[in-house]
This record gives structure tokens, C-alpha cells and sequence, in this order.
């Protein structure tokens, strides 16, 4: 049963990754890289990794995406921008290089096993410990808190950068409203 | 497994598509695949360590996404294109 619902929504996920990037429109592109973030957060739902699952679907298919989709509404495309790119000597090149490293990745992974020092939560331990949330939540805040504070300290310099990026040149001519928005977006 | 897929679709799209904001997407895949492959490792070694990991990555691509994304209004409104071969000069 689990073995059936990974590969349903693995198969899900590697359909909507090409459609990413095979599909014209950038819209679309959008709208499957949210039918692949919600397959992956269905993969860690069988990996019971239930918190990453829920942030997975709040933080990408949620906040992520609906910029993309925000940003491809601000910006018009010209209908040579719309087309695929013909199939060049580098094209070429591109899926030979992408197809060569995803094979040497599966080979590695297919030929090794994971090796490594086991930790210290067990799935059992986890459910002793009062699920998944609290057992992560305690290792963050005890093991991680000085990566937490730095993590804010991140997030605190790309809401500073994009508001910088954003702002509108001074002697600049009107434009559309998209640096408003986007100042408000994030 | 599953990982390695995506991210060489990823690879793929960064380097086949010149459509700035498709590349960008493309990036999100290969964080994606990343964080397939530690909540596998996470599972397969009983370690809460990678799942710590792929909360951080979550939130350093959230920054990167917003900065990413300013970054192609900006461009859009000084050169109005977001056609990565187009995007030749170094001053404007």
C-alpha cells in the first residue's frame, strides 16, 4: 500500500517537474510546480515526516508559488519569449549534461546503501516522545537555536533586500503598480 | 532515487530554458529534490537532524524566492525583457 502510494506520487511529482519546464507558458509552469510540491509533501506524509509535510504545502504551494504567480502577472511577455527554445548544439549539450548527472545520482543512490550513525529518534521514540511536532520542535529549540536566530537574522535582511529592490527610482517614469504590490506581498 | 530525478529535471530547466523566471522555478525543484533526499535520510537513519536541516533550506529558499523575484521586477523595469540571453550588459 505504501510502496503504491510512493510511487504514485513520485510518478506525480517527476510528471509535473517536466512539465515545469517543458510547459510555454510560464503560468503553467507555475501551476505544475505546485502539483509537484503537493505531491512531494504527500512523500514526506509517507515518510512521516508530518511537520516538513504541513510547512511543504503552507511555505512552497502556498507563499513561493503565489509569488511566481504574482511576478508572472507583473511581467508582460513578448510572444518570442513565449516560445520553446529551439534545439541547438547547446540544447543538446543541456540534456545531455542534466540526463548524465540524474543518471550518475540514481546510480549512486541504487548502488550504496546509506551508511552512517544511527540517531537517537526511532519512529517509536518519536510517538513516546508526543508526535512529530513536539519532538522536532524541542531538538530545534535546544540543539538549533543559534541557526533559529540566524535564520530570522536571514529573513530579516530579504525583507530589507527586496524592499530595496523593489522601490521605485526616484526620477524614474510612472510604471505599473508591481513595486507596490510587491512590497506589500512580501 | 525520486530525488536524483528531480533534480536533474531541475538541472534541465536552468539550463534549457532563457526564461529567467522559469529558471528560477527550476532552482526550487533542486531544493525540492534536496529535501526528498534528507527526510529519506532522516527516516532511514532515525535522526531528526535532516528534518532541522530541511526547515532551514525551507526558509533560506522563502528568502531566496523573495529576493529572486525582486531582483526580475527590477530587471523587467529598466531592460523590459526577462530573456536570460538578452541580459548581455553589465551597466545600464
Amino acid at each position: 500500500m505504501t510502496s503504491a502510494l510512493f510511487l504514485l506520487f513520485g510518478l506525480a511529482a517527476i510528471a509535473s517537474a517536466l512539465g515545469v519546464v517543458f510547459m510555454r507558458n510560464p503560468l503553467m509552469s507555475a501551476l505544475s510546480l505546485v502539483g509537484t510540491l503537493c505531491s512531494i509533501a504527500a512523500i514526506f506524509v509517507l515518510y512521516e515526516a508530518y511537520l516538513i509535510a504541513v510547512f511543504q504545502v503552507l511555505l512552497y504551494a502556498g507563499a513561493i508559488t503565489v509569488l511566481f504567480i504574482f511576478v508572472v502577472m507583473v511581467v508582460q511577455f513578448s510572444s518570442q519569449e513565449l516560445k520553446l527554445p529551439r534545439l541547438g548544439v547547446f540544447k543538446m549539450l543541456a540534456f545531455f549534461l542534466s540526463l548524465s548527472l540524474g543518471s550518475l545520482i540514481v546510480w549512486t543512490w541504487w548502488s550504496q546503501s546509506v551508511t552512517g550513525k544511527a540517531g537517537s529518534h526511532p519512529l517509536n521514540a518519536i510517538v513516546e516522545e508526543g508526535g512529530d511536532v513536539q519532538a522536532l520542535s524541542q531538538y530545534l529549540f535546544s540543539h538549533y537555536a543559534l541557526p533559529f536566530e540566524v535564520a530570522s537574522l536571514i529573513l530579516l535582511i530579504a525583507i530589507i533586500g527586496s524592499v530595496v529592490l523593489a522601490q521605485r527610482p526616484k526620477k524614474a517614469p510612472a510604471l505599473s503598480g508591481g513595486a507596490v504590490c510587491i512590497r506589500h506581498g512580501v | 532515487m525520486l530525488s536524483g530525478v528531480i533534480f536533474s529535471i531541475g538541472v534541465l530547466g536552468v539550463l534549457y530554458r532563457r526564461n529567467i523566471l522559469v529558471v528560477l522555478m527550476s532552482l526550487e525543484l533542486m531544493f525540492n529534490a534536496a529535501n526528498i533526499a534528507l527526510v529519506a535520510l532522516s527516516r532511514e537513519l532515525h535522526s531528526l537532524d535532516p528534518q532541522i536541516m530541511v526547515l532551514f533550506i525551507m526558509t533560506v529558499a522563502a528568502a531566496e524566492a523573495a529576493i529572486g523575484l525582486s531582483i526580475v521586477v527590477a530587471i523587467f523595469r529598466n531592460l523590459k525583457t526577462v530573456h536570460v540571453d538578452e541580459l548581455n550588459q553589465m551597466q545600464g
